[in-house]
């Protein structure tokens, strides 16, 4: 499964989640641990995360805080899902702008990236026609034609065309680090050599001091694969995110940075293992357990270990003295665990129950879940939409964001920019602290497409001052409001 | 002299400037004139030089809480007997009541949500489930013990709450529309309210024992800003709509039709009437002025019984301040003499300095505070004065009391 | 002339037979919405009005030649095609027949046709009309009626996004009573007629504005019945009126009443966002201010967030150079400068200022006191908040900073035509373009132009220029991101912020979509629920 892949099904699977941890009185939180959630409920998560790793080897309350660590990565891996969702389209869109000009001022690299960024939207066939396209024409930029053939290697895996995927990358002799390092992500994600993958990395690594955008992109991908989760998050942390992978044209009077897609992707496959990791580990601890399985049965859901997430969630539901309004939410999850097995009308009894509840966190439980597991939601909708129309207060701004989200998924964009709008808190705006960022992102995306460009990248502007991924979205969205806009130069004082 | 019908206020201030009928509850007539006006102090300064003091000094003026950046404080609300104030505090979107003794130690700090004190198990939900409470308008009972409140609780809707000083707060109204600008009667547990339940602004009076509450009001336009007068037998209020608001007075209180007397009718905006401590008087806010600008306000002082001129000339003559910063939430602040009324004039270059203008002789003075941006006056029963004023980019509650 | 005609837009998005019908969109009709605003419109029509409060009304009442609609794209109104000129400069639009004028009392409607939309173009452009819209059609050379339902416009030069520029409204050549040229004394200005989705019907004695549903609206009958403007003195009372149920929207909230508005679950906040910054601007004809460092001095001295977070309720979002951060062309790689007052006393003295006995920097003699010119027409609480820490955060570094509060008009002939400030506090709004040439080319310094701080720079020179020729679209970006990045540190001005707008309405105000800058653009569809009704 690509990293893009596996990002869009964490994003419906966390999403709207209400998160919750299982305080454990007996036990309170250590100062750092305390630190580290206040951080987390800022959705500061970079800064929470790096702080906790930095303090868990002196920290007696290893437990707690591994399980908070498990909760930090986890979030962070739903935002960064969502904005690799977002991020396919938007770029599409933009590289298809690019691409579209003709004669001598065309971008030489955009079939390339452009056929990318078509590969990991999963459209590997389109792909591998741009990339070819890219590789037929002359005097190309030469790291980028060195990498090419590795990328075209994946679309034709992903075409299933395994055999000539193979032959592709046999063909690769190029020793640069990228280019091994590409070759290592290739084989790690389709698990083609795969033994190579690690070694191949290694000596790519070692080879390159300070690595470029996509050498990490491509490093974090096999290091997340092979259970080398620190080496990988060390490479996030240590890396600029908001770096282009190409620059065109530098300096020249046209200068064009073309990121990597599939950079977000691996971000979010890799936070979701490094969270499952640390609850894995938070586990170990009897007291702290059945809030890690609570954790574990979400993580594994939506990294597709459907297995895994099922044995989690029942391990959670089997406490005894498991508080109830987390047995409830635990699950109205397991349903869309059950609903992806197929038992539709099992999923749609347990939903049911919930939404008749009326209340709204177990409403906007029921919406996420059922929108997560790609099932007819409709009347669920329409329960949620007239207690949200009726609700009171902040309490119902988690079911706003869950009609919102659905709607987003059905593609009734007005909806979905109405209710995400009433779930914002608007005296924070854009505001990262005050708002969920994922919520941020959903909405960035209805006003994307309802062409809102300049809200859009408002809402962007804040988001990159703490994840500096988000960089590549923007960009290509201040080029196709470049094109789009067709206003007259008006300029008024006031 | 003026002639009939003139109300050019430079024409009022100029020539028939009024002057308080000291030691007198006659109303006081437009034509008793002494050359006093606006700015006399100020007038008698070189240009570009400060003001000479002019016979109003500070005892002490102090912040009242130490100086801090990061929050906003408003809205000073002395009690009864002034031994306590109590104050509004926004830090972003929270806004949180205080309330200190004069030397500003706190004595508690209000941040009411209606899921307090929930039976719920202990559970940590992180960012998920914050509620955002939003907390104004303190009025207080008149022995200092209870104040009360408005809140949403964090849920949305605005009631009305009773705090117990170190005791637990109780809901006072509910309903789906919003209740506030409520105001404790200085005599006894009646506790003036708008309610918006009968589908706009309406006074109501609740009773704390817990019987419904009574509606005072009727009429198709809204009433806003009820004010007990000291005796608690009536009720200031402002009615009207848009950028024409008319003073009322209500009595009869205990009949079942009380009777509305408007002090004021013209087309003009008159705002947040506030009874003199002795009850004969009724200052106000008013856009009325010379330019017919909607934006610039004056002070108007009018005998609180309705003998007043109710709009002309007339009632034009009983502006005793102009170019004022309207504080609606406050207004315009009595000193315990019922002769003297601190205010903020909007000087732009002074960056709203307070002024004190002495109503005996029509003379206006500058309160020499130092401070900037001022707003929100607030006068006790012991003298003391508080308002808010900008301090490195945030306002800060100062208190202080004139030299006599 | 040999002219190719190329069409280049053909849709009809409205069947010319549609007219005076209900839209048919299942939405219902019926209800009323009034909405407060801080003051009264001087004028009612689209010609002579200069401020917002008349805008939004104007918008309801008349129609352009096109509009934007929704997804921000060229629409037809009182056109339902037009033609372009190959290279540019010829526009030609045909219009509908089935738009007719509002009704003065007593008489039947009278058709809209070309002798209207001609009639405006001379009327806006007449030497004695007053009218801020002038500057902005001085491109067109000449407007031409070809029949009844067509007219010709050629402009003296292409110019981008051209059909842009036709969105301004049309009025009846039948409504003003001097028919040359259009002041605020002529009857129609407060008693306008026009071909939009509402009819001003009266102004009442509390200077209420009652507009009512034009059932003969081309684009159908708006849904609401009855619009009610409603001016306020005072902005706590307007937002009182709102939550006691006098009033349903409020346009402009502010910013510190936006936490009790959304305290309050019967009321929706909507941000809507203009492309528009604040800044302080300095004129560079001061000898003391050429100096770029000590205008970077400036930036360094002023705490820019914290004035944002304190007197606009974080309401806003802190920019680095001279376009707003929701354009295409903000350069997301330029910071803004942070708030060191240590690092502006060393440029100060880097630029050769030693602190005086009073404190004051001093140079030759000459001490750094500076002149800042407001307009009163900004004024308002936060404004004097801005200014008063703008003067104490200078003084803290020695520069003195004296503050004038002028008429808007007098502010205006200071600032554009006389020169004489040395630092002003405003705003420009821009629309899409996110056009900066007129602000800091060197050919825009003179009376009346937009480089009032006389700013010149041979290379911003030539990068507007080649910004300005240039079709691809990546290399205007490249252009832009370069300015901003040069503009940012030549420091002409102290950029401070983008300022986030709300509007804040009734739960039973359904499907409102606010444009960014002239509000109710797309009022005829908003609608009330049946049961909301009142």
């Amino acid at each position: 499964m690509t990293a893009l892949r596996t990002a869009r099904v964490l994003a419906g699977l966390l999403a709207g989640a209400s998160l919750a941890l299982l305080s454990v009185p007996a036990v309170p939180a250590s100062k750092d641990v305390a630190t580290a959630l206040r951080q987390y409920e800022q959705h500061r998560y970079a800064e929470a995360a790096r702080s906790l790793r930095d303090h868990i080897p002196a920290d007696g309350q290893n437990a707690q805080a591994w399980l908070a660590l498990g909760m930090i990565y986890l979030k962070n891996a739903e935002l960064h899902a969502e904005l690799a969702a977002v991020a396919v389209d938007v770029q599409i869109d933009y590289l298809k702008k690019l691409a579209a000009r003709k004669g001598a001022g065309r971008s030489r690299a955009v079939d390339l990236y452009l056929g990318e960024a078509l590969r990991d939207a999963g459209r590997p066939r389109e792909a591998a026609t741009h990339i070819a396209r890219f590789r037929a024409r002359p005097k190309q930029d030469a790291g980028l034609a060195a990498l090419a053939p590795v990328s075209l290697g994946l679309a034709q895996y992903q075409s299933r065309n395994t055999a000539a995927a193979r032959a592709t990358w046999a063909g690769v002799t190029s020793k640069a680090p990228e280019v091994r390092a590409a070759l290592a992500a290739a084989y790690a994600i389709s698990g083609h050599n795969a033994k190579q993958a690690v070694a191949l990395a290694d000596d790519a690594a070692a080879a390159r001091a300070n690595p470029g955008a996509r050498m990490v992109k491509d490093l974090i991908a096999v290091y997340s694969r092979n259970g080398r989760i620190d080496k990988a998050l060390e490479l996030a942390d240590g890396a600029d995110l908001r770096a282009p992978s190409h620059v065109e044209g530098a300096g020249s009077g046209r200068v064009i940075h073309f990121y990597d897609l599939a950079l977000l992707g691996e971000l979010a496959r890799l936070y979701a293992v490094a969270g499952l990791a640390a609850l894995e580990r938070a586990a170990g601890d009897a007291a702290i357990k059945p809030t890690a399985d609570y954790y574990l049965a979400r993580g594994h859901a939506a990294l597709g270990e459907l297995d895994r997430a099922q044995a989690a969630a029942e391990r959670f539901l089997a406490v005894p003295d498991a508080p109830a309004r987390f047995r409830d939410l635990a699950r109205i999850h397991q349903a869309g665990l059950t609903h992806r097995r197929g038992d539709t009308r099992g999923a749609m009894t347990v939903w049911q129950e919930y939404a008749g509840r009326g209340e709204p966190e177990l409403l906007a439980e029921v919406i996420a879940a059922c929108t997560g597991a790609g099932a007819d939601c409709g009347a669920f909708l329409t329960r949620a939409a007239a207690a949200a129309d009726a609700g009171q207060g902040r309490k119902f701004a988690p079911l706003n964001v869950a009609i919102g989200r659905a709607h987003l998924a059905r593609k009734d964009y007005a909806k979905a920019l109405a209710y995400l709008e009433a779930g914002r808190d608007k005296s924070k705006k854009n505001k990262i602290e005050g708002n969920d960022p994922v919520m941020l992102v959903g909405l960035a995306e209805a006003y994307y497409r309802t062409k809102q460009y300049s809200e859009n990248l408002e809402i962007y502007f804040e988001m990159s001052k703490q994840f500096p991924a988000v960089r590549q979205i923007q960009e290509a969205m201040q080029g196709i409001y470049a094109v789009e806009h067709k206003s007259a130069g008006d300029v008024k004082i006031f | 002299m003026c002639k009939l019908g003139c109300w050019a206020l430079t024409c009022v201030l100029l020539t028939s400037a009024w002057v308080w009928a000291a030691q007198t509850a006659d109303p006081p007539a437009a034509d008793t004139a002494a050359p006093a006006g606006e700015d006399a102090a100020a007038d008698a300064a070189a240009p570009g030089e400060p003001p000479a003091p002019a016979g109003v000094a500070l005892e002490y003026l102090r912040p009242l809480t130490g100086i801090e950046s990061g929050r906003n404080d408003s809205n000073p609300v002395w009690s009864r007997s002034g031994r306590l104030i109590g104050f509004e505090r926004s830090r972003g979107e929270k806004k949180e009541l205080l309330v200190a003794r004069n030397d500003g130690s706190i004595v508690e700090t209000i941040y009411f949500q209606l899921s307090e004190g929930s039976q719920e198990p202990r559970f940590y939900f992180p960012g998920v489930l914050e509620e955002t409470s939003y907390n104004a308008g303190i009025a207080w009972s008149p022995d200092d013990r209870r104040l009360v409140f408005m809140s949403n609780g964090g849920e949305g809707n605005y009631d009305l709450y009773l705090r117990e000083l170190g005791g637990k707060t109780a809901r006072l109204t509910h309903h789906r529309e919003k209740d506030g600008h409520a105001d404790w009667s200085p005599a006894d547990g009646r506790i003036a309210f708008v309610s918006g339940r009968s589908g706009k602004g309406d006074v109501y009076v609740a009773d704390p024992g817990g019987a419904p509450p009574r509606r005072l009001t009727v009429a198709d336009r809204p009433f806003l800003y009820p004010q007990w007068s000291p005796d608690g037998k009536r009720i200031a209020v402002i009615h009207g709509a848009n950028e024409n608001h008319d003073i009322i007075v209500i009595d009869g209180l205990d009949k079942p039709q009380p009777r509305l007397t408007a002090l004021t009718t013209w087309e003009h905006d008159d705002l947040r009437p506030v009874w003199s401590p002795d009850g004969k008087w009724i200052a106000f806010y008013s856009n009325y002025n010379e330019h017919n600008d909607p934006k610039i306000w004056a002070i108007l002082v009018v005998a609180a019984d309705g003998s007043d001129p109710k709009s002309g000339a007339g009632l034009a003559a009983r502006v005793v301040a102009t170019d004022v910063v309207p504080d609606v939430e406050r207004g315009p602040a009595w000193l315990p003499d019922s002769r003297r009324i601190l205010y903020v004039k909007d000087d732009r270059l002074e960056y709203n300095p307070i002024r004190l203008v002495d109503l005996r002789d029509g003379s206006n003075h500058p309160v020499p505070t130092g401070t900037q941006v001022n707003h929100d006056l607030a006068c006790a029963p012991t003298g003391e004065f508080a308002f808010r004023a900008q301090v490195d980019q945030w306002d800060q509650i100062f208190i202080g009391r004139l030299k006599e | 002339m040999k002219r190719i005609t190329a069409t280049i837009l053909l849709s009809l998005a409205v069947s010319a037979t549609a007219l005076a019908a209900p839209k048919n969109d299942g939405r219902p009709d019926g209800g009323s919405l009034s909405y407060g605003e801080y003051g009264r419109p001087a004028t009612l029509d689209p010609i002579t009005s200069n401020e917002m409060v008349s805008l939004r009304i104007t918008e309801l009442v008349f129609n352009g030649l096109v509009g934007i609609d929704e997804k921000q794209e060229i629409a037809p109104e009182l056109a339902e095609r037009w033609d372009a000129s190959a290279d540019g400069r010829v526009y030609t639009f045909y219009l509908r027949k089935d738009v007719k004028w509002h009704a003065r009392d007593g008489e039947d409607p009278r058709p809209f046709t070309a002798d209207d939309v001609i009639f405006t173009y001379n009327i806006m452009m007449h030497p004695r009309t007053i009218s801020p819209l002038k500057v902005r059609y001085e491109f067109i050379d000449k407007a031409e009626k070809l029949d009844d339902y067509s007219v010709r416009f050629t402009l003296k030069r292409p110019i981008l996004n051209a059909l842009a520029k036709f969105t301004f409204k049309v009025i009846p050549k039948h409504g003003p009573s001097n028919p040359l040229y259009l002041t605020r004394e002529d009857p129609f200005v407060q008693n306008p007629i026009g071909t939009g989705p509402f009819i001003l019907r009266n102004v009442t004695a509390d200077r209420e504005i009652i507009l009512a549903a034009n059932e003969d609206y081309f684009k159908g009958r708006p849904h609401i019945d009855k619009f009610a403007a409603k001016p306020f003195a005072d902005q706590n009372i307007m937002t009182q009126a709102m939550m006691f149920n006098a009033i349903d929207m409020i346009v402009l909230v502010n910013p510190r009443d936006i936490p009790e508005i959304q305290g309050d679950k019967r009321f929706i906040l909507q941000p809507y966002n203009a492309l528009s910054y604040s800044f302080f601007g300095y004129n560079l004809r001061n000898p003391l201010l050429a100096d770029k460092r000590v205008r970077q001095a400036f930036a360094y001295a002023v705490n820019r967030q914290e004035m944002l977070d304190s007197f606009f309720n974080s309401q806003g979002t802190i920019i680095s150079g001279p376009f707003a951060p929701g354009s295409w062309a903000y350069n997301l790689d330029v910071q803004p400068l942070p708030f060191d007052p240590r690092k502006a006393q060393d440029l100060l003295k880097e630029a050769g200022f030693t602190p005086g006995a009073d404190g004051v920097m001093q140079k030759g003699g000459k001490k750094l006191a500076l002149t800042l010119k407001v307009p009163i027409e900004k004024e308002s609480e936060a404004v004097k908040r801005v200014v008063l820490a703008f003067q104490n955060y200078l003084k803290n570094v020695g520069v003195q900073v004296k503050v004038e509060f002028k008429e808007w008009q007098a502010w205006k002939e200071d600032v554009f035509a006389e020169h004489d400030f040395d630092a002003i506090f405003a705003s420009w709004v821009f629309d899409d373009s996110a056009d900066i040439s007129s602000l800091f080319h060197s050919a825009e310094i003179g009376a009346w132009k937009n480089n009032f701080g006389g700013y010149s720079s041979p290379e911003i020179d030539s990068l507007i220029v080649e910004s300005k020729l240039t079709l691809d679209h990546e290399k205007r970006r490249t252009i832009n991101r370069k300015l901003h990045a040069m503009l940012a540190e030549e420091a002409p001005y102290t950029f401070l912020w983008t300022l986030t707008n709300y509007s804040a309405y009734h739960k039973k105000v359904r499907r409102v979509a606010i444009h960014p800058y002239k509000f109710f653009s797309f009022a005829d569809e908003w609608f009330i629920p049946e049961s909301e009704q009142r």
